[in-house]
């Protein structure tokens, strides 16, 4: 352990320290001052109280006051402590599948590390793309994107993830100064988010819109008839972030030569295949057929969960690997995040912001359709984008027939924008997944995400205006 | 002549106890009949420059006085019990004096058998241990040649006592109520760090195991981290012992010192120490009688110049080391213990860290050399000697420390997750 000694002043030394306890002392008062206040029309107190957990949290987590998995701790406390849910409830919520199914990828993914079958992949992917720092990362900007079409995105992102921390290592770059290294992580985060809109299988939200678009209206989207939609929208996003990335983050890397030095090093080294790898390769690459095929009947989790019971049962993995290689605080924030995402919907809270807001403004079709999809994208930063799609779409699917939208158009314009979480790591795991490896900061996906955020927009409403049109949807 | 210049200034200022130190520190003085085992006083186990009887004069001032036959043939003070207490004797005056008496702590062996006095020796409230018992200047014959290895290291056996037997010393002498706190003392290791990893585990103890102050005396290292570390590894008070300004006499008095670590590296390692430590905290003895006084006191401009306090002992022949020095007279002196009072005020450095030591002369003592009485430090000093005034010196040092001291490590809690 290096030391280092601050040279400021004590007092100002004192004055920051205390400056932290001022602003948590400020953040429990404001959040007990807008708890107690009287409820709005049309809103519980219960709501109001949601509200002011909802946006301590946003703040806490915003600003790593703490960190992420503990702000996750505190909300679960913090909810049945104030009466929004109870106790049980909001600890069951925990144990959400979505919970077990990234832990269960997280598992394969340290099995894959542990085994080496990552660092052999990487090698692979490093020999293909590996030329030029450009081609490489956009290497794994298309891996991550592409994998994302047919399997959810958390599972692309974390499937990747360990070959992306070798590729990160292996090339020396500096955890959080290194430009490339931050831009590799954030790659893999948005080629997953951006991929992981084109189909039914890149998320839960999209078949979740499908099957409240089919329970309201008896009506549906076909698989093909949503990639001919959105997979256009898709490719051009995939150009917009791999351009907004270059600008933001100026590449720092010469050249893959040491990459490439490391991996005649390693091929070396590592020899032929071995058992441990040939089988974790069989078992992941079972579980993603598992996951394409046979997620609806079996369940995501599930299948993560029997996947690692595989690996223990061919001893391919210890218990002391996984301790070591998965963070566990990401499954913390992630059962925090859902359990809020539960609390604000279920208390009325996000019906009533919803109502408030799109109530006074949605008055032609266009700004119906603007308006839901701008808050879809907003709200997917704070709230899984699960929930996001739970929340807003039964709003919009009955609002539609009054504005004369459609109501496939409006599903489209709530489940995609849901989808696009560039900035923050409660909206979507990829982006806690990359965060995890500690090469980057929250702040790293601040700005440019909001950028591309705007991008996304932008397509999206040209697309909806110039292209639907032309294969017979229209918005007005 | 120089008996009657001593008898006039002592008739001038016959309360004064700063120049009352200074006169026994250097006169030495008789026992009267049975003084001695009174006081428990046993030349066997007391050793160096503090080999002498410990006496409080007026005014708290602790003096470490030779009582050897060579140095006090020719002494005219006297130590004898009479009715009502102990009294020093000489030019006709007497003066009531408190000796300290000879703890018990001096007869005590640790559990593996290593007499106490082996290990440790106590001045003016400070436990002083020496846990390895050999300075590696030795070695190759570089040891400051008015240092004796047999004197200042005792031959132990071992090469260095174990922490449990420190933390058995530490523990008698402060339940004995001889010492609240501890200075660790080691002379020249070859190594990039200059032993402070080596003190490390006994720091460490020192600090889990007693609420107290720990002072080090070493070498500067050869890097500033390691000064970062000393401080973060709970060190409060820190010395970085330079000895003689004189840049020549300092290279032959201090081979080693020259030739390992040189000069300016004492001056550059004191400067960052002070820019680490609290002000007062960091100090470097420079002795009186191994170079002109001038250039004493121009060491003390440089050293209070770059925030160290300078602490001055009064050169001491140490039987076996062959050197041999006229000290300066008691004018040139009292002139430069007047400098160091009031170099050190004139930087605005905090004087109450250093305590009152028997054998050296501290800037705060200076101030009876200066006409200033120092008012504020005194009353200061002796709020920090009570109970509740050490309890707040030692919460202030471990506030300070856990503010100052970052913990840099490249771990995933960076990403917050
Ligand atoms: S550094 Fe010099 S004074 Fe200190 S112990 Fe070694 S020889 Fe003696």
């Amino acid at each position: 352990m290096n030391v280092e000694i601050d040279r400021r002043p004590l007092w100002l030394l004192m004055l920051v320290r205390s400056f932290r306890y001022l602003v948590f002392a400020g953040l429990a008062l404001t959040t007990y001052t807008i708890a107690n206040l009287t409820p709005p029309e049309g809103l519980s107190p219960a709501g109001l109280r949601a509200i002011a957990v909802f946006g301590l949290s946003l703040v806490l987590w915003v600003t790593h006051l703490l960190p992420l998995a503990i702000t996750s701790l505190l909300v679960i406390a913090l909810l049945p402590l104030m009466g929004v849910m109870s106790s049980s409830e909001a600890y069951a919520l925990f144990g959400n599948s979505a919970v077990f199914f990234i832990l269960g990828a997280l598992i394969l993914a340290a099995a894959m590390l542990k085994s080496g079958l990552s660092g052999r992949m990487a090698l692979i992917m490093l020999t293909l793309f590996g030329k030029t720092p450009r081609s490489l990362l956009l290497g794994i900007f298309i891996t991550a994107a592409f994998l994302s079409f047919w399997m959810p995105e958390h599972a692309v992102a974390a499937m990747m993830f360990p070959m992306v921390l070798d590729i990160a290592r292996g090339l020396e770059l500096r955890p959080l100064k290194s430009n490339y290294g931050k831009a590799l992580f954030i790659a893999l985060a948005w080629g997953a988010i951006i991929g992981g809109v084109a189909t039914f299988l890149g998320g839960a939200r999209n078949p979740l819109a499908i099957a409240i678009l089919e329970e309201t209206t008896g009506r549906s989207i076909g698989f093909f008839e949503w990639m001919v939609a959105i997979v256009p929208i898709v490719l051009i996003l995939l150009v917009a972030a791999y351009a907004t990335l270059s600008f933001f983050l100026k590449n720092d890397l010469d050249n893959t030569d040491k990459a490439i030095e490391l991996i005649l090093e390693k091929k070396i080294a590592l020899g032929r295949i071995t058992y441990e790898e040939l089988m974790v390769g069989l078992i992941m690459g079972m579980t993603v057929l598992f996951w394409m095929f046979l997620s609806k009947p079996l369940g995501l989790a599930n299948i993560a969960l029997l996947s690692v019971v595989a690996l223990f049962v061919f001893k391919l993995v210890s218990w002391k690997d996984v301790e070591e290689y998965v963070n566990w605080g990401i499954i913390l924030m992630y059962g925090g995040a859902i359990c809020l995402g539960s609390a604000i919907t279920k208390s009325g809270a996000a019906l009533w912001a919803g109502d408030l807001i799109i109530g006074s403004m949605a008055g032609s079709s266009v700004a119906m359709v603007g308006i839901f999809a701008l808050l879809a994208i907003i709200f997917t930063e704070g709230v899984s984008n699960a929930a996001i799609v739970a929340i807003l779409l039964p709003l919009g699917l009955g609002m539609s027939s009054d504005h004369g939208v459609s109501p496939e158009i409006i599903t489209y314009a709530i489940a995609v924008p849901a989808g696009l979480a560039f900035m923050l790591p409660m909206g979507t795991p990829p982006t806690a997944i990359a965060l995890s490896s500690g090469y980057l900061r929250v702040r790293d996906f601040l700005i440019q995400g909001l950028v591309l955020k705007c991008i996304a927009l932008l397509v999206f409403f040209l697309m909806a205006t110039y292209y639907w049109p032309l294969i017979g949807m229209n918005v007005g | 002549m120089k008996a009657a210049r001593l008898k006039k200034k002592e008739g001038l200022c016959p309360f004064n106890p700063g120049y009352l130190k200074l006169l026994l520190a250097v006169q030495g003085m008789s026992l009267g009949k049975g003084v001695a085992e009174e006081v428990g006083f046993t030349l066997s186990t007391r050793r160096g420059v503090a080999g002498g009887v410990d006496l409080i004069l007026p005014g708290d001032l602790w003096v470490n006085v030779p009582v050897d036959k060579t140095t006090t043939e020719k002494s005219p003070y006297c130590l004898e019990k009479k009715k009502g207490g102990y009294f020093l004797t000489g030019y006709g005056n007497e003066i009531k004096v408190e000796p300290v008496r000879q703890p018990h702590f001096y007869e005590r062996v640790t559990s593996k058998g290593t007499p106490f006095y082996q290990i440790a020796a106590l001045h003016g409230g400070s436990v002083y241990i020496s846990p390895t018992n050999r300075c590696q200047f030795f070695d190759d014959d570089l040891n400051c040649r008015f240092c004796d290895e047999k004197k200042t290291f005792y031959p132990i056996a071992r090469e260095f006592i174990s922490v449990e037997e420190i933390l058995e010393i530490i523990e008698v002498a402060f339940n004995e109520g001889v010492a609240d706190s501890v200075d660790f003392n080691i002379g020249y290791f070859d190594t990039e760090d200059r032993g402070i990893s080596f003190l490390e585990p006994y720091i460490n103890a020192v600090k889990r195991n007693f609420d107290t102050i720990v002072a080090v005396d070493a070498q500067p290292p050869k890097s500033n981290k390691w000064i970062d570390k000393t401080y973060a590894m709970g060190v409060d008070k820190l010395s970085y012992h330079m000895e003689i300004f004189d840049m020549e006499v300092f290279d032959s008095l201090c081979p080693g010192k020259a030739k390992e670590i040189g000069w300016e590296r004492y001056v550059e390692a004191l400067k960052y120490a002070a820019g680490v430590f609290p002000s007062g905290a960091v100090s470097s003895n420079l002795i009186i009688g191994l170079e002109a006084p001038a250039s004493t006191m121009e060491g003390i401009d440089l050293l209070t110049g770059i925030g160290v306090v300078p602490i001055l002992p009064i050169f001491r022949p140490i039987e076996g080391a062959a050197l041999e020095v006229t000290l300066p007279d008691m004018d040139e002196m009292s002139a430069i213990l007047a400098h160091l009072y009031s170099s050190v005020k004139a930087s605005s450095i905090n004087m109450t860290w250093s305590k009152n030591i028997s054998t050296y002369m501290t800037p705060l003592e200076g101030r009876y050399f200066s006409g200033d009485d120092a008012k504020l430090q005194v009353v200061m000093q002796n709020i920090y000697k009570t109970k509740i005034g050490g309890k707040a010196v030692r919460s202030i040092a471990g506030l300070r420390r856990r503010l100052k001291v970052k913990e840099v490590e490249d771990s995933f809690e960076s990403s917050g997750l």
